[in-house]
């Protein structure tokens, strides 16, 4: 009786391991599957996120991830000898011949199968020795397998050649001609700045121009992204902004050209130019020296840089920036927000805003188009004096104006409208509605005594 | 050794069965299902209510029964005027040898091995309940005093499903201490061909004895004997459940035409003839396929259509066909 017992467990025992083999196969490759999916996915935009390491590295670690999972589900799930036998039974026609020595050989204390107990787990045993474990469980099938080596393939191209997902939506990412034109551009302010800043032997105003006019190379030649080049950009402006604001510092506003004139022998090409610059606002007849050149060309270079960098973020005109100078030399949000070529700085009205507008000077006479917050231009008369205003004459700090649409009052405004007319008005709606037939009739005079009730009655009228 | 016995045992079941079903077939023509559904019934202890028009050779079934297993029959016709002492017997005053009158019980029909009780439901309430005591005890009772009944004892009930005018039909209770029920189909033309030949022709055949009772009486404790793995009971427990209205197992349509479902009368004779059948068939277990043959044989009488049901001409097979597709034999997803 022992023996025949033994023999069965045995064999189950044979079975279940073939079994759970079968199972951590197949989640394995259900892992292998789903990680490699996510693998792929991940790997698709490594050329879009900046990871730490290579995308193709990533996306392996989430496929064998995947398996790894896979293999501990398969490892960890139970498995139910019960209907493992059953599904024997099932595949042998065994009529439950082992599910039968089964529930004998768990109740061994007992007295299970009687007189047929032994006969039934001695061929129970035999039944599940002479036959392959592939025939009692099935043929093995793993039906995503064949998906699992384009994945890999696909996880090696995009590691290979990283995609950048923006790049799909023209909205974000301008397309590469549109950077071509930008680089072009920047190259060519490059080189203007350049050669001025050699005339004025001007030498950070040079080396900030060769870094423009490379910047620009770069663009034309296609050899950095759009962010890159973004980044480098805001750096140069950034840089553009001190080199303008040390020539600020240097010479503050208000001295008068004796100053000018005692340091015009030693000063650097940031005073030489932020001098002449004062100079020239204050006597605009006088002849430029080639240091008022070299202020001159900074603001511009600052104005142009604006233009470029939201040409280049593709995102429309962004919003000024505070940190951002007029042509002027007033901290721009001091002034209007929408125009970050602007300058609205009090002390420098007039005659500096003069060069600032250049860039933005209106084509027709008369007006001159600035863009504002939502990117549209609205169209400021020119001034008296036949100049073209830059911005409207604001207190400081004061933005745009926002025009609310209010369609019902808030608690605490003070209503204008009389109450009469308003009850009148949601009378006359009710009225309508039960012409209608709207309100079920039985109902009408319930309507009909509510507006009774609330003074709507004949004296309502 | 025991193995060895085991597998004599078993055989010799299967052979015995296979030599009863051929001898029976010398008179019977057709019919087999039915010859089976009876030792079935036979062999676990119950009783099988029989369905068809007359004619369909039911009295012949009974009396070759008889023959072959060489057991007392007897049959009682059921009228709306037998009265339940006709049935079970009475006590008579009768005058002895030395002149004493004495109350002496005189034995009913009852008092037999197989009993037909033609068109029971003929019969009123009154006697048909006087069966009851007689199929589920096995003992009757008259003037106080109870009778035990020989071994084996089994009722074959018959009714008529035409002619339903003037009858009493069988009460709820009654018809669940009916193992199996069992209908009768009309034979095939080859079938009727082979009656005419046997019983037109020459001498009615006399039924030599297959089996005695002491051997059906070892096959009947064999029966219980046989082993049946748990999912195979809890598969005829959820069939039994599944005719049910309001169980989770319901069907759609026993939860519309079902007022009542099987009692757990019907798991019960599920469960024992699935071990007959798996002994007829010479194994030593029983499995799926037993309780599936099993099913409409022995939930059908045990399921009470309701008004809707009636109407719409639903039948009780029908309904379990319709359990033995949706429920499956193993709930839950695959082991692997």
């Amino acid at each position: 009786m022992a023996g025949a017992d033994e023999r069965f467990l045995a064999q189950v025992g044979r079975l279940r391991r073939r079994a759970r083999r079968d199972l951590v196969l197949r989640r394995l490759v259900q892992g292998l599957f789903f990680g490699g999916l996510a693998g792929v996915v991940i790997a698709a935009l490594g050329g879009t996120l900046r990871l730490p390491v290579p995308a193709a590295f990533v996306a392996g670690a989430a496929a064998g991830a995947g398996a790894a999972a896979g293999v501990a589900v398969g490892l960890a799930r139970r498995l139910d000898t019960r209907l493992l036998l059953i599904q024997a039974d099932r595949a042998l026609a065994s009529r439950e011949l082992a599910s039968t020595a089964w529930e004998i050989a768990g109740t061994r204390s007992g007295n299970a199968g009687g007189l047929f107990a032994e006969a039934i787990l001695e061929d129970a045993g035999r039944l599940l020795a002479s036959s392959p474990p592939r025939l009692m469980l099935g043929k093995l099938r793993l039906p995503l397998l064949p998906y699992v080596p384009p994945l890999a393939a696909l996880i090696l191209v995009a590691g290979l050649f990283p995609f950048d997902i923006r790049g799909l939506f023209s909205v974000h990412a301008p397309p590469a001609r549109e950077m071509v034109l930008l680089g072009e551009d920047l190259q060519g302010l490059g080189r203007r700045l350049g050669a001025a800043a050699r005339e004025q032997g001007a030498g950070r105003s040079l080396e900030l121009a060769r870094e423009l006019e490379q910047l620009g190379r770069d663009l034309r030649e296609r050899s950095i992204e759009r962010d890159e080049a973004l980044e480098r950009l805001d750096d140069l402006r950034r840089r553009f902004a001190q080199e303008y604001s040390l020539r600020l510092e240097r010479y503050p506003l208000g001295e008068g050209r004796q100053r000018i004139g005692r340091e015009e022998e030693t000063g650097s090409d940031s005073q030489l130019g932020e001098r002449a610059h004062r100079e020239g606002s204050s006597s605009g007849n006088e002849e430029s020296r080639p240091s008022d050149q070299g202020a001159e060309d900074l603001a511009d270079a600052m104005n142009r840089l604006d233009e470029l960098r939201d040409r280049a973020s593709g995102l429309g005109p962004r919003e000024a920036d505070p940190s951002r100078l007029g042509r002027g030399g007033g901290p721009a949000g001091s002034g209007e927000k929408g125009s970050a070529s602007a300058s609205a700085g009090g002390t420098n009205e007039g005659g500096t805003n003069e060069g600032g507008a250049q860039n933005l000077a209106s084509r027709e006479p008369g007006s001159t188009p600035v863009p504002d917050r939502r990117g549209q231009a609205t169209v400021i008369p020119e001034s008296p004096a036949g100049k073209p205003l830059r911005a409207q004459s604001t207190a400081e700090g004061e933005g745009e104006a926002m025009k609310l649409l209010v369609r019902s009052l808030p608690a605490w405004t003070t209503s204008k409208v009389p109450e009469e007319r308003v009850l009148r008005d949601y009378q006359r709606r009710a009225e309508s509605s039960l012409a209608r037939e709207e309100v079920p009739v039985d109902l009408m005079p319930y309507v009909k005594s509510y507006f009774m009730t609330i003074g709507m009655g004949a004296g309502g009228e | 050794m025991e193995q060895a016995q085991a597998r004599e045992r078993v055989e010799e079941v299967r052979r015995s069965i296979a030599g009863l079903k051929q001898e029976i077939a010398r008179a019977i023509v057709g019919n087999d299902a039915i010859v089976e559904g009876i030792l079935v019934c036979l062999l676990c202890g119950g009783h099988a209510l029989l369905e068809g028009v007359p004619g369909l050779g039911k009295t012949t079934l009974i009396k070759c029964l008889g023959q072959a297993l060489d057991l007392k029959t007897s049959r009682i016709q059921f009228t709306p005027d037998l009265m339940p002492a006709d049935i079970i017997g009475t006590n008579v005053l009768i005058q002895d040898d030395e002149n004493h009158r004495i109350v002496r019980f005189q034995q009913g029909p009852l008092f037999a091995n197989i009993v037909l009780a033609d068109e029971i439901n003929r019969a009123t309430p009154k006697t048909q309940s006087a069966l009851l005591e007689a199929m589920q005890e096995r003992t009757v009772t008259a003037a106080g005093t109870t009778y035990t009944l020989d071994p084996p004892f089994i009722v074959l009930a018959t009714q008529n499903p035409i002619e339903m005018e003037g009858t009493y039909p069988l009460p709820e209770a009654q018809l669940d201490r009916f193992f199996f029920k069992l209908s009768l189909d009309y034979p095939s033309a080859e079938e009727i061909s082979r009656i005419i030949d046997r019983t037109t022709a020459g001498e009615e055949p006399v039924l030599r004895r297959v089996l005695d009772r002491g051997a059906i009486a070892a096959m009947k404790a064999l029966v219980r004997e046989v082993p049946i793995a748990a999912p195979v009971k809890d598969y005829a427990i959820r069939l039994s459940l599944a005719t049910r209205p309001g169980t989770p197992l319901t069907t759609e349509l026993v939860g519309r035409y079902v007022r009542y479902g099987a009692s757990p009368r019907g798991p019960q004779s599920l469960v024992l003839a699935a071990k007959a059948m798996a002994l007829f068939d010479g194994r030593m277990h029983a499995g799926f396929q037993d309780v599936r043959a099993a099913a409409r044989r022995a939930l059908g009488h045990r399921i009470l259509l309701n008004f809707e049901g009636e109407a719409e001409g639903i039948t009780p097979e029908r309904l379990i066909d319709d359990v033995l597709e949706r429920v499956p034999e193993v709930p839950g997803s695959a082991a692997v």
